[in-house]
């Protein structure tokens, strides 16, 4: 080994470094360094402890790396310009040695042998004294693990390896600690150290003086680590749970039975829940992404909904119409709140429950009672009118034999009881509405339809007119016999009226369906058509008006809106409809009737 | 029914008794049932047409169904349960009455079918064979 020589004039240089007596001549260590001072510092006292004795010094490093070894190296009053014009003294860049023997990414053999093994020669050849070493320091190996390049990197220190075979020096490699900070860097650690025949811990090991102090070290990073494995696994356990409940509570939004959605800042919808687009008919694509407005019918509500959001306020039963997918629209209320963060809002949270089905039974529900209401007090007040009308009837009956009477007197009483059966008619048929007996019963429309016919038959005979039955069931349904007497009454009564001169009158009785949107609703379908004078247009659409009426003095006018008041009662229908066959009007009543029960449920 | 009733219903007559609290309508109604030829009593209640149809003999009872107090019903139950061989007729201005009601009465007649219907329904009652 050389004295120190010229360029160790001004300041002391740095005390030897160990690591060249201490190691094989062509030992390979790797040091791991927290901070990069640390490792210009060792870098430092093993390249001046090699010029220092007349060996040579290879460097491949980064730029800020060699900058700070040369400005140690000049602060320590080492001259580097000699070394380096003998060829003792090998600075190159880490990236740019790295790229010439690499093809793909991947280390070449062959050409870091050429080019590695041809630096190391030449130091070799320059370095003078009996002893004099060549002292190599990579960090090429950290780059190709900050590049993400793990198998690289070790395929670089092998290369090494090889190389010390054939050629004489010794490797420091250096890599800073924090690129090793996962769990899954233990492994790759540990093979890199495999490829080394020393390892230099980070400076919070090297940098302590004494043996003592080294343990003492050494069992606090085993304590450490040991709590560390266990903090690690009971992270791991409540990330488990973590990720379980997520899942839960992910699959709880995902499949609740209402509607769930988040609703952007700029009114597109983030995300929707199943329950939603199943209510609406959408895919997630036709739904998902577009602006929320778009779907409901209302603009102005719409608006008013989203205003009392950016008001950050909490939204309960808000009521809205929502548009489907085949055109239709679901009633629904909202429940929905806004999601803020920092001032600024993130998304709703939105809570959508379809009432549409409850809607239509408040609907009908409001129907029967007013019904029902209305039906009380046309029953009260034909019930009050009944009393005083049965005493003046009585009275015209004795007025018609008083001996007092003249007969003009007598035929104006005559004319006045004509008169009062008209009023009585019309309570009478007012009071058809109500009834006592709150039960309904299984009827049977054949038999209706055979006792009402049979009612008018002595009419029917002296106008002429000819029956056409087609029974085709006994159409059982549940009602008032008093009620479905009182439909057909009217409606055959009004088909004799029109054919004072006869013709033919066609009743028949089938199953059939409800002419709606629905139609496997099962029901009777009553059909009465007459061939007689027909319905003139512009009075087609009063006909179910009450006290409408065509027939001047004989009719009251009730007949058709009564007959549709129970019918719809009964959750049915009534239609009519005129035609032309054969040169003859036909006119022609239907009446549906459902058979599924529900017709009762909400009166 | 007693000899005098056998006679007035072999003259097709009766002995009425008339029950409604409206005394207009009741007074003409008993003129109604006299120019046919009947005798007719009066009652305004239920309690004073007990009291009337235990203290003489009758052969029908005519009543009104919706009555305060001791209603229609309620007497025609009494009435049948003192002598149940004299026919009832109730009247009402309702369109069916509770099944309860048959089973007490003879005949119900709502108030809008007339007078002569009344009259009818009475002779139908008094003469069931012709």
């Amino acid at each position: 080994m050389s004295t120190v020589n010229a360029f160790a004039s001004q300041r002391p240089l740095p005390a030897p470094d160990a690591s060249i007596g201490d190691h094989e001549s062509c030992g390979h260590t790797v040091q791991f360094y927290a901070e990069d001072q640390s490792l210009v510092a060792a870098l430092t006292r093993l390249v001046s402890t090699a010029l220092g004795t007349g060996s040579s010094a290879i460097v491949i490093a980064t730029e800020p790396h060699r900058d700070a070894l040369t400005q140690a190296l000049h602060a320590s009053g080492l001259d580097t310009m000699a070394p380096i014009r003998q060829g003792r003294f090998i600075l190159l860049d880490a990236a740019e040695t790295l790229a010439k023997f690499t093809v793909d990414g991947w280390p070449d053999s062959a050409l870091f042998s050429e080019l590695i093994g041809g630096c190391v020669a030449h130091a070799k050849a320059a370095s003078h004294g009996g002893d004099a070493r060549v002292v190599a320091f990579g960090e090429m190996v950290s780059l190709l693990w900050a590049q993400g390049k793990p198998d690289a990197a070790i395929r670089l220190e092998q290369l090494w390896n090889d190389l010390a075979e054939t050629h004489s020096f010794s490797l420091r490699c250096a890599y800073s600690i924090a690129s090793f900070a996962r769990e899954e860097d233990s492994e790759t650690f540990l093979k890199i150290c495999a490829e080394h025949s020393a390892v230099i811990p980070s400076e919070s090991y090297t940098e302590l003086s004494s043996d003592v102090e080294r343990l003492r070290n050494i069992s606090q990073l085993q304590q450490k680590a040991r709590a560390l494995e266990t903090e690690k696994a009971e992270r791991k356990s409540i990330q488990k749970s973590l990720q379980l409940r997520e899942s839960e509570l992910a699959d709880i939004l995902e499949n609740a039975v209402e509607g769930v959605q988040q609703v952007g800042p700029d009114q597109t919808i983030l995300w929707t829940n199943k329950a939603l687009l199943n209510l609406l008919g959408y895919t997630a694509e036709e739904y998902i992404g577009h602006p929320l407005g778009c779907f409901h019918v209302l603009q102005y509500v719409f608006e008013e909904f989203w205003a009392k959001l950016m008001r950050r306020e909490n939204i309960y039963d808000y009521p809205a119409e929502l548009r489907c997918k085949d055109g239709s629209v679901r009633q629904v209320v909202i429940h929905s709140n806004g999601l803020w963060e920092n001032g600024k809002f993130v998304h709703t949270r939105c809570f959508v429950r379809d009432v549409t089905e409850q809607k239509r039974l408040e609907q009908v529900l409001r129907t029967a009672e007013k019904q029902a209401a209305m039906g009380r007090v046309a029953a009260g007040i034909a019930h009050e009118i009944n009393n005083p009308l049965e005493t003046v009837a009585n009275v015209f009956y004795l007025l018609r034999d008083h001996p007092s009477l003249d007969d003009d007197a007598r035929e104006l009483a005559r004319i006045a009881n004509e008169e009062l059966d008209r009023v009585r008619h019309i309570a009478r048929q007012t009071l058809a509405f109500c009834r006592d007996s709150e039960s309904p019963v299984s009827v049977s429309l054949r038999l209706i339809l055979d006792d009402v016919l049979e009612a008018f038959r002595r009419q029917m005979q002296t106008n002429g007119v000819t029956v056409e039955r087609r029974i085709e069931t006994d159409g059982l349904v549940v009602a008032f016999p008093v009620e479905l007497r009182q439909i057909f009454i009217n409606l055959i009564a009004n088909s004799l009226q029109a054919m004072p001169e006869g013709g033919t009158l066609r009743v028949s009785l089938r199953h059939g369906s409800k002419w709606t949107a629905n139609p496997s609703r099962p029901g009777i379908l009553v059909n009465v058509t007459d061939t007689g004078i027909g319905i003139p247009g512009k009075h087609r659409r009063k006909v179910f008006e009450p006290f409408f009426t065509t027939k001047a003095e004989k009719g009251t006018g009730l007949g058709l809106w009564v007959s549709r008041g129970i019918v719809q009662k009964l959750d049915g229908t009534i239609r009519f409809r005129c035609t032309k066959w054969r040169g003859r009007s036909l006119t022609s009543f239907a009446v549906f009737i459902p058979t599924d029960g529900m017709g009762f449920s909400v009166s | 029914m007693n000899e005098s009733g056998q006679a007035r219903t072999a003259a097709k007559m009766a002995k009425i008794l008339c029950i409604d609290d409206e005394s207009t309508a009741l007074n003409i109604r008993k003129r109604v049932l006299e120019t046919a030829g009947h005798q007719v009593q009066t009652a305004r209640s239920g309690e004073a047409a007990i009291r009337l149809f235990r203290s003489d003999s009758f052969d029908l009872v005519l009543l009104d169904y919706w009555m305060p107090g001791m209603n229609g019903i309620v007497t025609a139950r009494e009435v049948k349960r003192i002598n149940p061989s004299v026919p009832m007729i109730i009247l009402s201005s309702l369109s069916q009455l509770p099944d309860e009601t048959m089973g007490v009465v003879d005949r119900w007649i709502r108030k809008d079918e007339g007078p002569q219907f009344l009259l009818n329904s009475i002779k139908d009652l008094l003469n069931p064979a012709s």
